[in-house]
């Protein structure tokens, strides 16, 4: 099947297992959500889906369009079309925005053609400029160094920014809503919206409905001590902004 | 930048190993004594002062030590080097009338095209003596003088005599005394009082001789109020047997002048380097040193600034990369000796592959130097568990009214930021070459846009194979 | 044009050998195993020439002044009173703390041992066949820090004839802090001496150690050793107070060896003594052991203070983090010289180390010279250094105030040394040192 397919997931951070057994699938052209309260194992799934080394997957299986990825690199499963929006991205002092964005795209072009001589300066400036626009950044962002004195909201848009640019075909946002106030908030969503597509499937995570106010999610999950307890439409989320995760059978 | 990347695309490190087939005019006999510096003297038609001068100073090398501390020097066999190697007998400045072989070195390293594109002036110097040398005709107009050390010494002996050995006295150190016996080449370089030269003037040197010495001689004089930006660089193919490096230069920093010297030292991994590099800087000059140190097998070498009137300035900007049996030991000397100077030195160092990289500095406070300011920031990088990185910063201070602040950091490439790169599809050679190339970032932004990239370029030349 | 920029060397003489040595013969003791150290250690001191600028950790450091003729050596009879003393100074800060003296003069040593019974812990002198140290111990004295180290430090293990020993039993926490006090009594007094801190497996101690002479004007020449080890899990807060006479020469050596897991809380306060040479190295050995340094060097008049310090990370995940704050007044001249070393094994590794420096007078003359040596990519090592004087917009804020440019001053400066106190972790005698020595201090300095 097109998409993302995790099939009963244990993971164990330093000996502790964090997350028992997850399932979970999310076809491409969907958008779902996860919700949770903190320390519930939802940026533990995020990274071990990008296949941080500190996180070790114990049993289970995750496809990404039929394929299975654990045994890749991160690199290769970006190369797959999977994408992370930190929830804390770091700094990369002295290395500009433009020149990380560019040297990604001529990373995953090579991974397909491997004598790819590099995107043109112009068309790549070209295209950045345009996906900045969307997201309502200015241009001068290109030549800050990434993520290094970002706020907040600096660092949540040029994340997006990255996923309009490599244009992957599973994006995981992680509390992409986090440290966003309403405007950046609304700009970011809209930004995500845009990139929609029946190709792209979108899983979020967060605590909150507001973004989903935007996002529109076909199904809501539900996550509580590392386990998905329970999922549905969109109004789930609307009970928990409601009653809490009190309601939610544990 | 990144524009100009294609540029340059193609230097490769054997744009810099190939060899020439050794053709020269004269070649002094392999080690050193009064017979073979009196050659060296003959051959340049000297005045008898530097006949004497040379020896004197030939006595001075001999009864001084080897340095104890720095690099290991044992490789170094100073019977066993070629002190003087004499290409041809004229000094050029039309490419054209260069002998044909060495005029290909040149064109090989892109030297006749850079200086068509952005450079003010350029020197050559190919072994032991300058081929080439050549300054714009409206700088020449205006009286700025960029001439080979010789063409200085015979056509303004005055001048020349007035200043050589006043910044670096021979009895400085056990090289400075060697260089003062021996030298030959380098650059001789005066700027008039308020004249701007916007262009860099360079000067490139270039080693073809197996068990060769090097040891040219520069003088740069910035009148008051005038500006100039030098730049050497300097290559060598690659030889089983050693061979060695050793200049010293002069600069003297007028009121109100602004000196920038450029170093991207590129030497083969068979070249020892040891070099003496001093600057005076007078009333509110300012004088900043930008070294890159790639190559060599060993480097010494510790660019210094005399701050000797008030409200002078002083920068550093160092970078070394030390792989493969590579001994990168520099760093940077400010002595402030008078009131309101200012200094600051920036070090970024890189060890790999067992190479290991020593910064090693001064920040000296005269009594005098009241409201002195100085800054030191040391940063290293080791890339794996077989390099070392040796930090030794000394701070001395005699004065009250100072302000003198000193940060150094090791630390090995963060794993949370391979990560990031990598989760964007960059491979784990690349993300570290990435995070290099941002590591050295304040230091290739300093340069002019052409080195920069070559900077860049020579970075990812040296990660290449890094990372498992 | 030409300038002359190194410091002059002062032409030295050679230094003259005390008077004592050649006539010195040990009187043997009941412990075959420390006559022999003291046997060798002779020999080692009569081998060695003094120190000079040549000498590796002696560079810039100058004997001259020093009259080697005029001292004499304590005379080798001990005595023991098993009676507890109270000093003034720790009762007053502290309740139950275990209070206990040396005191080294023309006729000895003589020794006040706290009422000790049930603590676990053992004190006295190596020497006296009263008090018995496990042998294990006993031979730890003279293994941590070596008499070849250099002559002075063979001077102590030479001429003392007796070592101190606080030894701690396994698992034995000592609540009440130990106060321990040596008296230099005479004018021109050499005090060779020799101690050793032994805390074994998970034992837990804070130790307050002050040398103090018995009167500011006499002329005291000591050196002596430090050898402290620290068991897997043991626990050492060390509070070394350093207040002999402005009279005074003051050469001393210490090392910690640090096993697995071992914690050690270190506080130099060095004030009094017209001229001190100071060495202290940590040797964390063990994984996670972990050592906290701090240093307050206040020197002033035309004091003489040379320190060198050197964390080794030999164990995987180590951690240390060294402060020294020097204020600088009259014409006085110190030195510090760290080094971080990093040793190929010892991964995770996290070393720190900070020199700040308060100048207050032009005369003063300040080195900071910081080092790493690293030979291994996987830590976290970095070093700070700042050399400044008061800042005038703290003054005129302060001023703008209502507080006196003088006050102002004494202000900028305590909360400068604040940064140093606040490292100690008992407050009680964070309090003491405060109230005691840096008030006084203070007040003399501005």
């Amino acid at each position: 099947m097109i998409g993302l397919e995790i099939k009963d997931l244990h993971v164990q951070v330093e000996d502790v297992e964090i997350l028992h057994g997850i399932n979970l699938i999310v076809p491409a052209g969907e958008v779902h959500a996860i919700m949770g309260p903190n320390g519930t194992g939802k940026s533990t799934l995020a990274y071990t889906l990008m296949g941080h080394p500190k996180y070790q997957v114990t049993s289970g299986e995750v496809l990404l369009d039929g394929r299975s990825i654990l045994a890749l690199s991160p690199e290769a499963r970006s190369h797959a079309g999977l994408f992370l929006a930190f929830q804390y991205p770091v700094a990369i002092p002295g290395v500009t925005v433009a020149n990380f964005l560019r040297t990604a795209i001529n990373a995953h072009r090579k991974a397909v053609d491997p004598n790819y001589h590099g995107i043109p300066i112009p068309e790549f400036r070209k295209i950045m400029l345009e996906k900045m626009k969307l997201l309502e950044m200015d241009q001068k962002m290109g030549g800050r160094y990434l993520n290094d004195g970002f706020s907040g909201g600096e660092k949540k848009r040029v994340e997006i920014l990255q996923m309009a640019m490599l244009e992957p075909t599973m994006a995981v946002l992680d509390e992409t809503d986090s440290g966003l106030d309403i405007d950046a908030l609304r700009i970011v969503s809209e930004g995500i919206n845009t990139l929609k597509s029946n190709r792209l499937g979108i899983l979020v995570i967060t605590h909150y409905q507001r973004m989903l106010n935007y996002l529109k999610p076909d199904i809501v999950h539900v996550m509580v001590d590392g386990k998905i307890v329970e999922s549905g439409g969109p109004e789930l989320a609307l009970q928990l902004e409601e009653e809490g995760y009190r309601g939610v059978k544990a | 930048m990144s524009e100009q990347e294609d540029v340059l695309r193609g230097i490769e490190p054997q744009r810099y190993d190939f060899k020439d087939p050794e053709k020269y005019v004269f070649k002094s006999r392999k080690g050193l004594d009064a017979e073979v510096v009196g050659q060296i003297s003959a051959h340049k038609e000297e005045p008898q002062w530097m006949r004497e001068n040379r020896l004197k100073a030939l006595q001075q090398f001999n009864a001084m030590p080897m340095p104890s501390w720095g690099v290991d020097l044992q490789g170094l066999d100073l019977d066993d080097l070629y002190y003087y190697v004499k290409p041809t007998d004229e000094i050029q400045n039309d490419w054209d009338e260069i002998p044909e072989a060495i005029k290909n070195t040149f064109n090989r390293l892109g030297i006749p095209e850079a200086e068509q594109k952005f450079l003010a002036g350029v020197g050559a110097q190919y072994e032991s003596e300058m081929v080439y040398h050549n300054i714009q005709k409206q700088l020449e107009n205006q009286g700025v003088i960029f001439l080979s050390i010789e063409e200085g010494l015979r056509q303004h002996p005055d001048l020349f005599k007035q200043y050589f050995g006043t910044v670096v006295p021979f009895t400085d150190n056990k090289f400075a005394a060697l260089n003062t016996a021996v030298w030959s080449g380098g650059s001789f370089v005066y700027i008039p009082p308020f004249v701007k030269v916007e262009l860099p003037l360079q000067a490139y040197f270039r080693l073809n001789t197996a068990s060769i010495g090097q040891f040219e001689r520069s003088i740069i004089i910035a009148d008051e109020g005038s500006q100039v930006h030098y730049v050497e660089g300097c290559t060598a193919p690659q030889y089983s047997k050693n061979s060695f490096h050793s200049g010293v230069i002069e600069i003297i920093v007028k009121k109100g002048a602004r000196v920038r010297y450029t170093t991207i030292q590129n030497w083969s991994t068979n070249v020892y380097n040891l070099v003496t590099q001093r600057a005076m800087v007078h009333e509110e000059g300012t004088m900043e040193w930008v070294d890159s140190n790639l190559g060599s097998k060993a480097t010494m070498k510790y660019p210094a600034c005399y701050l000797v009137g008030p409200h002078a300035h002083g920068e550093m900007l160092s970078m070394a990369f030390a792989g493969r049996g590579q001994d990168q030991d520099t760093g940077g000397k400010m002595l402030h000796l008078a009131e309101d100077t200012t200094s600051k030195i920036t070090s970024k160092s890189i060890s790999k592959d067992g190479g290991r990289s020593s910064f090693r500095g001064l920040v000296y406070v005269d009594k005098k130097a009241e409201s002195a300011k100085a800054k030191v920031v040391c940063d290293a990088l080791i890339l794996d568990g077989k390099s070392r990185s040796d930090t030794y910063p000394h701070i001395e201070n005699r004065a009250e009214n100072v302000s003198i602040g000193h940060e150094a950091s090791v630390s090995k490439v963060g794993e949370e930021q391979l990560f990031y790169l990598t989760s964007r599809g960059l491979s784990e050679e690349e993300a570290t070459t990435m995070v290099i190339s941002g590591f050295i970032e304040p230091l290739v932004k300093e340069l002019p846009m052409e080195y920069a990239v070559e900077m860049n370029r020579l970075i990812q030349l040296q990660m290449e194979g890094a990372v498992g | 044009m030409k300038q002359t920029t190194s410091v002059p060397i002062e032409a030295s003489k050679p230094m003259n050998e005390f008077s004592f040595v050649d006539s010195f013969v040990p009187v043997p003791g009941h412990l075959s195993f420390l006559n022999d150290l003291q046997a060798r250690a002779l020999e080692t001191y009569r081998s060695l020439p003094f120190p000079d600028e040549t000498t590796s950790g002696w560079h810039k450091v100058s004997l001259q002044g020093l009259s080697s003729q005029s001292y004499h050596l304590p005379a080798t009879s001990i005595a023991c009173e098993p009676e507890r003393v109270g000093v003034e100074l720790a009762t007053k800060y502290a309740k139950q703390m275990l209070c206990c003296r040396q005191i080294v003069s023309q006729q000895g040593r003589r020794v006040n041992v706290p009422a000790i019974q049930g603590t676990g812990l053992s004190f006295g002198l190596s020497s006296d066949p009263a008090v018995a140290f496990p042998e294990k111990i006993i031979q730890k004295i003279g293994q941590i820090v070596p008499a070849v180290s250099d002559k002075f430090t063979a001077f102590g293990y030479a001429f003392a004839s007796t070592s101190t020993v606080f030894y701690l039993a396994e698992d034995q926490v000592l609540k009440a802090p130990v106060f321990y006090q040596e008296i230099q009594q005479g004018n021109h007094l050499a005090v060779p001496s020799t101690t050793l801190i032994y805390l074994a497996r998970n034992s837990s101690a804070t130790l307050v150690r002050q040398r103090i002479s018995d009167d500011p004007s006499h002329d005291q020449f000591s050196a002596g050793v430090l050898e402290v080890h620290l068991e897997e899990g043991a626990h050492l807060d060390l509070l070394d107070l350093n207040g002999v006479s402005s009279q005074s020469w003051d050469f001393q050596n210490q090392k910690v060896i640090l096993e697995k897991d071992a914690v050690l809380n270190e506080f130099t306060l060095l004030h009094s003594p017209g001229f001190s040479k100071y060495r202290m190295q940590a040797d964390l050995a063990g994984k996670g052991s972990q050592a906290n340094i701090t240093g307050l060097f206040l020197p002033a008049g035309k004091q003489r203070f040379y320190m060198d310090t050197h964390q080794n990370h030999l164990g995987e995940n180590t951690v240390s983090d060294l402060q020294y704050r020097g204020v600088m007044d009259g014409e006085s001249q110190s030195r510090w010289e760290g080094m971080i070393y990093v040793d190929p094994k010892a991964l995770r590794a996290d070393g720190y180390q900070a020199n700040h420096n308060l100048i207050l007078s032009r005369s003063a003359k300040v080195d900071a010279i910081p080092g790493l040596e690293i030979l291994t990519d996987d830590v976290r090592c970095s070093h700070g250094v700042t050399v400044t004087n008061i800042d005038p917009e703290q003054q005129f804020y302060l001023t703008s105030r209502g507080i006196p440019g003088k006050e102002g001053v004494e202000l900028i400066v305590s909360g400068f040394i604040q940064k140093a106190l606040d490292r100690v972790s008992l407050d009680s005698l964070r309090q003491m040192i405060a109230e005691e020595f840096i008030s006084r201090i203070n007040k003399t300095m501005l």
